[in-house]
């Protein structure tokens, strides 16, 4: 007999938490949020819930837990976009299609009562969560900042009525052996075309400081028409900067500026902590804080994270100026490769620069959308 | 100068430059997006000791407006 019970209990929430690192404690390529992180949505003062509602189930097969579901209410992304939209987030379950429909229809009974029409997802409370159904690369270790699911959701998800929206490619890039120089001659051309320069700052708080701030707006409008995406509120600028500082390393962020010091471009790599989070099952024990600060300070993998571009010059291959740098910075501390996180499959420009590395795309995701 | 172009156009996209005509468009037909453009520009600009406003680079759509710039302002 199957249940679905709203997370309301301490309990119940605990297990909705844990349910994922219980479904996936063999698989050696999923990789757990950070708990302390995640247990936070259940906080009422949780950094999104000023503009946005959520719920949370947990389905029992006989008693036992064999599933859970996010519903998320994203009033700035509806409000953006003129839309009547839920989405769904944090689906997770076992292989049985009907505890997949009693979690999804749940969720649904529950966008529908808010008078809400379509339903999307897998997406977070905004496009810095964890997002996308992995639908190809199920071998491959998850980033740590996406999610890893099973290659039977996709078949229980598009069972129960959903269809493709948008996809995500990923790729995994490596220095070319036989690197002719081609994006550090680029780069020095389009500075001095352009009358471009570097930011710097003595450290990395530092370099916050003076950029990070802008950088949110530069996000902003740099993503603006990008699937999923909603503007950056103060409480979400907080939290970012607050996770910033603890694991971001000035050599692996940068910051193009131009000839009047306003930011032009600025693109942020983070250390892969995946390895160092998995091994502990996303708590912060002794040993884990132990293996997270070798891979903040000597990482072997590094996972792009974020950059923008003033809207004027998204032609003008400043991207080009950051690939420069990723490479000499792989080459300086013998990275191995770096993981380009999610692109949209429309997003030519960007899937065309890893082209030019030594990449292979190794993953796909997929959002979904239904009507209510 | 057709020739000089087809030759830069076909090495830097890595396409036959027996399909290159003056109709063939940049982006469409070539693949080319807006970094191959830089570079082709770039080429040129060294080679030719000119520099080639971005004003200008709107109007390169196919193979026959690069031409048509270049012849006119050599």
């Amino acid at each position: 007999m199957i249940e679905i019970r709203e997370a309301l209990t301490k309990k119940e929430q605990k297990q909705f938490l844990e349910f994922p690192n219980e479904l996936y404690k063999d698989n050696p390529y999923y990789v757990p949020p950070l708990y302390l992180d995640e247990k936070k949505i259940f906080r009422p003062d949780y950094v999104y819930y000023d503009t946005c509602e959520a719920v949370y189930f947990n389905a029992y097969k006989d008693g036992v837990m064999a599933g859970r579901i996010s519903g998320i209410l994203q009033t700035a992304s509806n409000k953006k976009h003129n839309e009547k939209r839920i989405r769904f987030t944090r689906f997770d379950a076992i292989d049985d299609l009907e505890v997949s429909k009693a979690l999804f229809d749940a969720v649904e009974e529950w966008g529908r009562k808010k008078g809400m029409d379509t339903i999307c997802g897998p997406l977070g409370f905004s496009d810095l969560e964890r997002e996308g159904l992995l639908i190809e690369g199920f071998d491959q270790l998850a980033t740590f900042e996406e999610q890893y699911n099973a290659d039977y959701y996709q078949k229980h998800i598009e069972a129960l009525g959903y269809e493709k929206e948008v996809d995500w490619y990923e790729s995994q890039i490596r220095v070319p052996k036989d690197y002719d120089g081609y994006f550090h001659k680029m780069s020095e051309y389009i500075m001095k075309r352009y009358n471009l320069h570097w930011g710097s700052a003595k450290n990395i708080n530092e370099f916050i400081d003076k950029y990070l701030d802008k950088f949110f707006d530069l996000l902003d409008e740099s993503y603006d028409l990008l699937y999923g995406t909603v503007p950056f509120t103060d409480n979400m600028k907080k939290m970012m900067l607050s996770n910033f500082r603890m694991i971001i390393k000035q050599k692996y962020v940068d910051a193009v500026l131009d000839e009047n010091e306003n930011l032009v471009c600025l693109g942020i790599c983070f250390p892969a902590l995946s390895e160092a989070v998995q091994k502990s099952g996303g708590h912060l024990t002794p040993p884990a804080l132990a293996r997270l600060l070798k891979a903040i300070n000597r990482p072997k993998v590094l996972d792009f994270g974020l950059i923008g571009v003033k809207k004027e010059y998204l032609n003008r291959g400043v991207s080009a100026c950051f690939a420069a740098r990723v490479i000499d910075v792989m080459r300086l501390d013998k990275i191995e490769h770096a993981e380009t996180n999610l692109n949209l499959e429309y997003n030519a420009a960007i899937r065309n620069l890893w082209k030019r590395f030594d990449a292979k795309e190794h993953k796909v995701r997929r959002a979904y959308v239904k009507k209510l | 100068m057709l020739e000089k172009l087809v030759k830069v156009l076909a090495e830097q996209l890595m396409v036959d430059p027996e399909t290159i005509t003056e109709n063939t468009r940049i982006k469409e037909d070539l693949g080319a997006d807006s970094l191959d453009i830089l570079q082709i520009v770039m080429t040129f600009e060294e080679e030719y000791g000119i520099t080639i406003p971005d004003d200008d680079l709107a109007g390169f759509e196919t193979v026959g407006d690069i031409l048509a710039y270049f012849e006119k302002n050599e």
